[in-house]
């Protein structure tokens, strides 16, 4: 079996951002905005195709912004008392919609210079060196985004209240998180693809809220679920022919069930 | 870090909160001095949690300003948390995120201080051992908070407050997630923190603390009246506060409480 030290570059740097993410997100109750941001990512990349065919500049870049900007955007509704259910509704039925119209657009106007299909399913496989450096760059600002703040992170979604008592300024910590949710998402989009995005925000936090006993022991079972789940669909889709974003999700899956079935910590 | 006030008083002048269109007070003025223990009485509803989040400058109110032991905190959490102990309600506390008890009152040691938050493992440790063991929580100190019973996830978020020495100590709705004999320790706890420290403290069940109480804040969506139980705990008063739920019956006051819409 043949394994490309691309292929485990980006799957170690996928699973290292997607693990230290995913319990902030557990911690913080944002699983809505979780379950968003895959869908906010891929309209993100439509419109920024289409911008940067039209005035230039790099997809990512414009992505980014895009990314960010709808990120901020959820954020501030849920913090102003709309609903997660009722914002997500909204968000996700136009985020949905309006990519299909932009990716309608892209594969009639640019139908050579693009493949989208890469974007919903990923493929870790296909990655470039180029590819390895962008993830390179972004897992370290997501990284410096979140891991010196990991105590305020997660105690700001246990009581937000004490957190401001403390003098914490708890807006910087908010915009931090929100900025690496958007570029872990969106600047990442088209390396891993929708469905890794998907799965890895949410189930590493889940499995690890489950299991641990302390914060600390959470932060580490989330990072550990999702570099496991990681490098095992990778080795089972190269054994299988199957494509790894599917088996990872696999197996974070069962990894999931199976912390269910044994009653958690 | 708390400064432990020999008189430790809070001054409420003009306070005016709303949300939004909403006003919850308007107007709103009296002054707690300590040590001592404070009760704010009120129906569901009717503003308890918003006066004490005013108090402590996590609500900026429209109008009126928030003074604690000589410094003005209106709308400045950072400079109340500095000056008083906060132990918020239970229920309104994340619980599902695993955190151990440890790891709560750790973090009101650590982020006290400024970043880079320099401070020796071991000093940290001592401090919290220390409050862990004052409150009986040493047994539980390294599990997750939701697995402890009501009145140890009261007690660690207790340490949490207390850790700092602080001179003023405000409790919402210390008993709400209590058992019932649970209820009757965590009053006496109060009671004897009460000793050396301004303690307000928000209840739905009054009877408990009356034994303790030294002035009591009535309260519906105002402050109805302020003062002594005896002053206080008056017919006419109740009814001011918990509306047609008030009778008298056989010199006993009963209570109907009721949500205030």
């Amino acid at each position: 079996m043949y394994i490309d030290p691309r292929w485990l570059i980006v799957v170690i740097m996928a699973s290292t951002v997607y693990g230290v993410l995913s319990p902030i997100i557990a911690a913080r109750r944002l699983f809505f905005l979780a379950g968003t941001l895959p869908h906010t990512a891929l309209l993100s990349v439509t419109l920024a195709i289409i911008i940067s065919s039209l005035i230039g500049g790099f997809i990512e870049m414009w992505a980014v912004a895009f990314g960010a900007a709808l990120v901020y955007m959820v954020a501030i509704l849920t913090s102003r008392g709309v609903e997660p259910d009722v914002a997500t509704a909204i968000f996700v039925s136009f985020s949905v919609s309006m990519t299909v119209i932009g990716m309608y657009y892209v594969l009639t106007m640019f139908p050579t210079e693009t493949s989208l299909w890469a974007y919903i399913l990923g493929d870790p496989l296909l990655v470039t060196w180029r590819d390895i450096h962008v993830i390179t760059v972004i897992s370290i600002v997501v990284l410096a985004m979140t891991v010196p703040f990991l105590r305020e992170h997660v105690l700001l979604g246990i009581d937000r209240d004490f957190v401001r008592l403390t003098g914490a300024r708890s807006i910087l910590y908010d915009t931090l998180l929100m900025t690496a949710l958007a570029l872990a998402t969106v600047g990442l989009l088209r390396i891993v693809g929708f469905v890794i995005e998907h799965v890895m925000l949410l189930l590493p936090g889940s499995i690890a809220a489950t299991a641990a006993k302390s914060g600390r022991r959470a932060m580490i079972i989330g990072f550990l679920t999702a570099l496991f789940g990681g490098l095992l669909g990778l080795i089972l889709s190269l054994l299988a022919g199957l494509a790894p974003s599917g088996l990872i999700g696999l197996v974070l899956l069962a990894i999931y069930i199976y912390g269910l079935v044994r009653g958690g910590g | 870090m708390h400064r432990m006030a020999k008189k430790p008083y809070i001054t409420v002048e003009s306070l005016t909160v709303g949300y939004g269109k909403e006003l919850v007070f308007r107007d709103v003025s009296f002054n707690l001095s300590g040590p001592g223990l404070v009760m704010v009485l009120g129906p569901n509803g009717s503003g308890k949690t918003t006066l004490f989040k005013s108090i402590l400058g996590l609500i900026p109110p429209l109008k009126g300003r928030v003074i604690v032991n000589g410094l003005e905190v209106t709308g400045k959490p950072e400079l109340a948390g500095r000056l008083i102990g906060y132990v918020p309600q239970i229920p309104r506390v994340n619980t599902s995120f695993p955190i151990s008890v440890r790891e709560i009152v750790e973090s009101a040691v650590v982020l006290r201080r400024p970043p880079p938050r320099l401070l020796t493992p071991s000093r940290v440790r001592e401090m919290v051992d220390k409050i862990l063991k004052q409150l009986g929580l040493e047994g539980v100190a390294d599990k997750p908070l939701r697995s402890l019973s009501g009145g140890q996830r009261q007690r660690a978020f207790l340490a949490r407050a207390l850790v700092w020495n602080p001179s003023i100590l405000i409790m919402d709705e210390p008993l709400s997630a209590i058992d019932p004999r649970g209820k009757e320790e965590m009053v006496s706890f109060i009671a004897k923190i009460s000793e050396e420290r301004l303690t307000v403290v928000s209840s739905h069940d009054p009877g408990l603390f009356l034994p303790y109480i030294k002035i009591l804040v009535l309260v519906n969506r105002g402050v109805v009246a302020v003062g002594p139980p005896k002053e206080t705990l008056r017919i006419e008063v109740l009814r001011r506060v918990y509306g047609g739920g008030v009778t008298l019956i056989d010199r006993c006051v009963h209570v109907v409480d009721s949500h205030v819409h």
